[in-house]
């Protein structure tokens, strides 16, 4: 056997165990999926989309989910650069520490955190105490199980992600460009929007989409903080599965988030693509 | 001198935790004059630089500009015009949006932002690349731009940070006399940040030579190659040989490594420059005089670099002419001679 | 930080500040309230006591689902890293066409969402009997994952590592996987505890494809915390997310300590 051949051998060897997984238990299952979102009536036809996209619940639905996207993408992106330019900014030694402890939430199970805020949003709980104290809602008001709440809680579920994201896209920017702009006259916040912010603009594309796709179909802090009246599409494909047997109906919710989310993956890529193109 | 000094630097402290990057500093730069701080890496040069640039938050002392303190300016109201070593040109913006950017910030008329741009374009011989983006220019015209965009602002102080070390030696050279041309010219007042001393020496009025925080010398090129006020001064300008002088037990002056000395001073620690020694074959007697082995024989193209190694096992540095590779080999024996003219004693140790 | 000005420089420091707490507060709400010694979750704290804590260790659920998450967490961390390193090597030291297309594809369950991922499994499942219910099917399914997770690691690492290094091995004598194993392999030791701490760490927290396809009998702890909140607000549920957070912490600075010797 020639030598090339052999390394062919070898490289199939080693993709083997990954790409045997992958077909049978990714690629097979969702065409399964696919084939069942569109197998109402059998063999072919679009029952499970035309009630979805017939029916102003399951369209509220998906409306909910997508401003949930937008909100939570807004308040990451405000919480989130600050820190994160601050932390990619830092000379000191704790700023080590500080991104570590950023980043911390992440090694922490999305269901604990949103047990966390469920406890600080319930009627007795302090959030809800401290709002009820301001007199701006009624007494008996509580964050569980609003829009408001889920908002709060998932931002914090994903804020890290966006932190990340950021840094990293910061800390590729030399700072001596801030120093440049600023030497030549401009205020520091003229310095960050037209040199920092203009040139992280892909990666904060980037971060945004990511956090946005993420919370579109984010099921663990939705369902526990949003409650029963939580109308998010992982919620909804959860109700129609485990608890309505749906599960055609079922598959066609989850082809159209697949769908979102495969949009959404090649934005990313592309934008992340052409990011780095520039920084060069 | 402080009446008249455009840039001022008085008794400037820069300390991180407990480590001192910058030990009061003194520092008068006159009108029109280039001033090199030079020094090693991490002797504090750039950390001074940042200080007067308004990056780095001094701990002690003050900057003053025109007899003003600007040291709680914030950097984007000092009006001084950076060179980075890295250049920092903006990378999403054009070479003319690049030297235009300050004049915006001073909300110069556009049409007078034009003229400037143009002028700067010209006077820099970047004629047509007005509209390419920095990544598409070389490392000369990069160079020029970070030039232009600090230069167009009329800046009262010019601040460069080693801003010919990322040009190959051919360009470096020529390019640091055109900045010296363009500095004379415009009579700009500049602080100019390197390591390299042969580029200080080549375009300075003055040196401020730093060590580890502290300067240590300021003064002409001149003065700080012939008469170096510390022995890093000696060894880091140009190269030396170092003796220290003590009373010999003939009453005469002797090396630590028992060379007969004869200098005009008494004891002392005393530069002897290479290119003051004169090699000769035959051996000689007295002070000023020492015989060894000619070890290394180095070709410099307008000289020759000769070490002499000597029985006590010190490696004296020789420079001479071409010649002198004919008249000796490695591994000949010669004797080394110079003047007490040839001597300078280091004031301070 | 003199450059950003003072009020700018303030306000962003304000913010951040905010964001800092907003991040780490609701942890810290949970430690302090399963401290209380009332029978519901109040904060702050009325009284100390360890009481929830004994309640939580007594409960055979919390328990069993720690043991179920645990051995589901390690087997899937090891299957990973073999798996996913494999994958690595072969698209960072062999050349062949649709290279970046494979990589993209092994890459590509991570910005799906867990619950379609977990719907099409249950389907799966439910038509084959080729995966057995309960563990093998945890731990296939967040191999879908766990795999991509190591890949994402170990291509970076891999491309760093110098060639020079393995090809002077080569030079020197060693067979290319003499080479690999004594001079590659050292070199990417840090990468492969990240990596298994990051596979580990994802399964351990993972709750939607749990839910889908884990068994009742064998329920990882996520699942019965999920279920458990549900129920009512028992101070044994913020008993037991204050370990959670205690294994999260103990676990990132083991890996910060090992990255950093």
């Amino acid at each position: 056997m020639n030598s090339s051949a052999r390394r062919s051998l070898v490289a199939a060897g080693l993709l083997a165990p990954a790409a045997l997984l992958f077909a049978l238990l990714f690629v097979w299952p969702q065409f399964r999926l696919l084939g069942l979102s569109f197998g109402n009536p059998a063999p072919f036809g679009l029952a499970s989309y035309e009630r979805f996209l017939g029916d102003s619940y399951y369209l509220g639905v998906l409306a909910n989910s997508l401003a949930l996207g937008a909100c939570v993408t807004v308040v990451c992106l405000v919480l989130g650069f600050p820190l994160a330019f601050l932390l990619a900014r830092a000379e000191t030694r704790w700023a080590g520490l500080l991104l570590l402890l950023t980043t911390f939430p992440l090694w922490v199970s999305a269901v604990v955190r949103s047990f966390a805020w469920m406890v600080l949003f319930y009627r007795g709980g302090t959030i809800s105490r401290l709002l009820q104290g301001s007199g701006l809602v009624p007494p008996d008001f509580q964050l569980l199980g609003t829009f408001s709440g889920v908002v709060i809680a998932l931002a914090q579920v994903l804020l890290p992600i966006m932190i990340l994201t950021l840094y990293a896209v910061i800390r590729g920017i030399d700072r001596d460009l801030e120093h440049a702009a600023m030497s030549l006259g401009a205020a520091p916040v003229v310095a960050l929007w037209l040199v920092t912010i203009r040139l992280a603009r892909g990666g904060i594309m980037a971060g945004s989409l990511l956090v946005f796709s993420l919370s579109v179909s984010a099921f663990a802090t939705p369902s526990m903080v949003g409650g029963a009246r939580a109308h998010f599409m992982a919620v909804t494909i959860y109700e129609q599965t485990l608890e309505l047997l749906d599960w055609p109906f079922a598959a066609a919710i989850s082809a159209i988030l697949l769908a979102i989310s495969l949009a959404v993956a090649l934005t990313y890529g592309r934008l992340l693509g052409e990011g780095r193109e520039e920084a060069r | 001198m402080n009446e008249a000094a455009e840039l001022d630097l008085q008794g400037l402290v820069r300390r991180y935790g407990s480590t001192v990057a910058v030990a009061r500093m003194d520092l008068a730069v006159a009108k029109g004059e280039l001033v090199a701080l030079l020094g090693p890496s991490g002797c504090g040069k750039t950390t001074t630089l940042r200080m007067v640039a308004g990056f780095v938050d001094p701990s002690e002392g003050r900057i003053l500009l025109r007899g003003r303190d600007i040291t709680r300016v914030p950097a984007h109201k000092r009006d001084m015009g950076m060179v980075f070593q890295s250049y920092a040109l903006f990378p999403h913006l054009s070479v003319a949006d690049n030297i235009a950017f300050g004049l915006h910030r001073r909300g110069v008329a556009k049409a007078e932002v034009a003229q400037r741009v143009a002028r700067m374009v010209a006077l820099l011989k970047l004629d047509g690349l007005e509209a390419r983006l920095p990544r598409q220019l070389s490392g000369g015209q990069q160079q020029r731009v970070a030039v232009g965009r600090a230069l167009v602002i009329n800046p009262a102080v010019v601040l460069l940070d080693e801003p010919f070390s990322n040009l190959d030696a051919l360009l470096r050279e020529g390019t640091r006399i055109e900045l010296r041309r363009l500095q004379t010219e415009l009579g700009l007042t500049t602080l100019f940040v390197t390591h390299d001393q042969a580029e200080a020496m080549a375009i300075s009025d003055r040196i401020a030579v730093m060590n580890q925080g502290r300067l240590e010398q300021l003064g002409t090129p001149r003065e700080v190659y012939e008469r170096p006020a510390t022995r890093f001064v000696a060894g880091f300008i140009g190269r030396a040989n170092l003796f220290e002088a003590k009373p010999g037990a003939g009453g005469g002056l002797v090396s630590e490594d028992g060379i007969p000395l004869d200098a005009a001073g008494g004891a002392a620690t005393y530069v002897l420059r290479p290119e003051r020694v004169t090699l000769v074959a035959e051996p000689a007697d007295g002070a000023n005089a020492v015989s060894g082995t000619v070890e290394v024989l180095s070709f410099l193209g307008n000289g020759v670099q000769a070490v002499l190694r000597l029985p006590g096992g010190r490696a004296l540095l020789v420079e001479g002419a071409a010649a002198l590779a004919d008249r000796f080999r490695p591994g000949a024996a010669a004797t080394a001679r110079w003047t007490p003219a040839d001597l300078t004693a280091i004031p301070q140790v | 930080m003199i450059s950003l000005g003072h009020s700018f420089g303030w306000f962003l420091r304000l913010v951040a500040v905010i964001a800092f707490v907003y991040l780490l507060g609701p942890l810290f709400v949970i430690v302090a309230a399963s401290l209380s010694d009332t029978g519901y979750l109040v904060f702050p704290p009325q009284g100390l006591s360890l009481r929830w804590y004994q309640a939580a260790l007594a409960d055979a659920r919390y328990l069993n689902g720690f043991f179920v998450s645990v051995r589901l967490a390690v087997t899937v961390a090891a299957a990973s890293l073999v798996i996913g390193t494999a994958a690595a090597v072969a698209l960072t030291r062999f050349h062949f066409p649709g290279r970046a297309f494979v990589e993209a594809f092994f890459l590509s369950p991570l910005v799906l969402p867990g619950l379609v991922l977990a719907v099409a499994l249950t389907l799966f499942f439910a038509s084959t009997p080729l995966v057995p219910p309960g563990m093998t099917r945890l731990v296939v399914s967040h191999l879908i994952v766990g795999v991509p997770l190591v890949l994402r690691v170990m291509l970076p690492v891999l491309k760093r590592v110098d060639r020079s290094v393995e090809e002077a091995a080569r030079n020197l004598g060693a067979s290319p996987l003499k080479a690999f194993f004594l001079v590659t392999l050292p070199a990417l030791k840090p990468g492969l505890f990240a990596a298994a701490a990051l596979a580990f760490i994802f399964s351990f927290d993972e709750v939607e494809m749990a839910l889908f396809v884990g068994s009742a009998r064998e329920a990882p702890l996520t699942v019965v915390l999920y279920g458990a909140a549900q129920m009512a607000f028992d101070p044994t549920v913020a008993a037991v997310s204050a370990l959670l957070i205690l294994i999260a912490l103990i676990l990132m600075v083991a890996q910060q300590l090992y990255a950093q010797r």
